[in-house]
């Protein structure tokens, strides 16, 4: 039986103990997670690299006066998500707004658009396509929802974090998660009920450099 | 087995996991009832895999080794701080 991989915490606990290889580790542990979440945020690659780097130079910066009973994932990909935001903050504060806040309606009320008709018709079209076609219908589709529900989705679908690690990297309440995340889901069956291959809207990014281009 | 056919929120408490037992087995009598509730829960399901295996944006394959290198020459250069600063005259020692 091969040998269980260390915990992040073991690890951190080896960094601090002198061996510089236990960081790389986490390193090479976290690069893809971190980038595949910068990338859904900043649709850049470059910028995705540079959030990616620069997450794992704050934290080991900030280690030496880092408590080592904090779990570490939900720490890491927090550094990473104020980066993200930052630099949203910095590229286009309009849309940055949308990374903090629940989606409200002009009343203040927030939105629900909990789908609760019991379809007795036929089939909706989504539900009869193959799975790798749907695959790609349900990535264009998160590309359309508001930050926050990205963020909400990507966290506990792609990179398994519980609701507990979700709520401590988004210095959310718990039950918030679970709102945003059941939300998130019926804003996604919506769209592929409507809109079967939606436009995803642009990432911060491409939007500043086209109006740069524009000028 | 109950008129009102279940809400969304109680199909993804379902599938999500997020039930004690009693509420647990109250969808489950339902759903043993009700075809379209069952037609829903399928739907749903549907999508939390297909959501599981959504594409993932990879990474350059030396990225992690370019950041290693990254953090381990910046930890060189804090530890040559820490000994300029030693070496400094009226630093403590």
């Amino acid at each position: 039986m091969p040998p269980m991989a260390p915990t992040d915490e073991a690890l951190l606990i080896q960094y601090k103990a002198g061996d510089g290889r236990a960081f790389r580790t986490l390193v090479e542990r976290y690069t893809a997670p971190i980038y595949n979440l910068a990338f859904r945020f900043l649709r850049d690659s470059m910028e995705a690299e540079n959030v990616t780097q620069e997450t794992f130079l704050r934290v080991v910066s900030a280690l030496e006066r880092m408590r080592l009973d904090v779990p570490f994932k939900p720490y890491l990909f927090q550094v990473a998500v104020n980066l993200c935001r930052d630099l949203a903050r910095k590229e286009h504060p309009v849309l940055f707004s949308d990374l903090n806040s629940a989606v409200r309606r002009a009343d203040g009320a927030e939105m629900d658009e909990a789908s609760e008709a019991i379809e007795d018709g036929a089939a909706p079209l989504w539900e009869q396509v193959q799975e790798e076609e749907l695959g790609s219908q349900l990535s264009a589709a998160i590309d359309t929802l508001p930050l926050i529900y990205q963020a909400v989705i990507t966290l506990r679908y792609v990179e398994e974090f519980s609701y507990e690690e979700i709520a401590q990297t988004l210095g959310l309440p718990l039950n918030t998660v679970r709102t945003h995340l059941r939300r998130a889901k019926n804003r996604l069956r919506l769209k592929l009920e409507q809109e079967p291959n939606p436009v995803p809207s642009q990432g911060f990014v491409r939007i500043q450099t086209a109006e740069r281009g524009a000028r | 087995m109950s008129d009102k056919h279940l809400t969304a929120d109680e199909l993804d408490f379902y599938i999500e996991k997020e039930l004690d037992d009693r509420a647990r087995a109250g969808i489950e009598r339902h759903l043993s009832d009700c075809a379209p509730c069952r037609g829903r829960l399928a739907r749903d399901q549907r999508m939390n895999r297909a959501l599981q295996t959504l594409p993932r944006q990879d990474p350059p394959r030396d990225l992690a080794a370019r950041i290693g290198s990254a953090v381990e020459g910046a930890r060189g250069r804090a530890a040559e701080g820490v000994c300029r600063d030693r070496a400094r005259p009226g630093a403590r020692r």
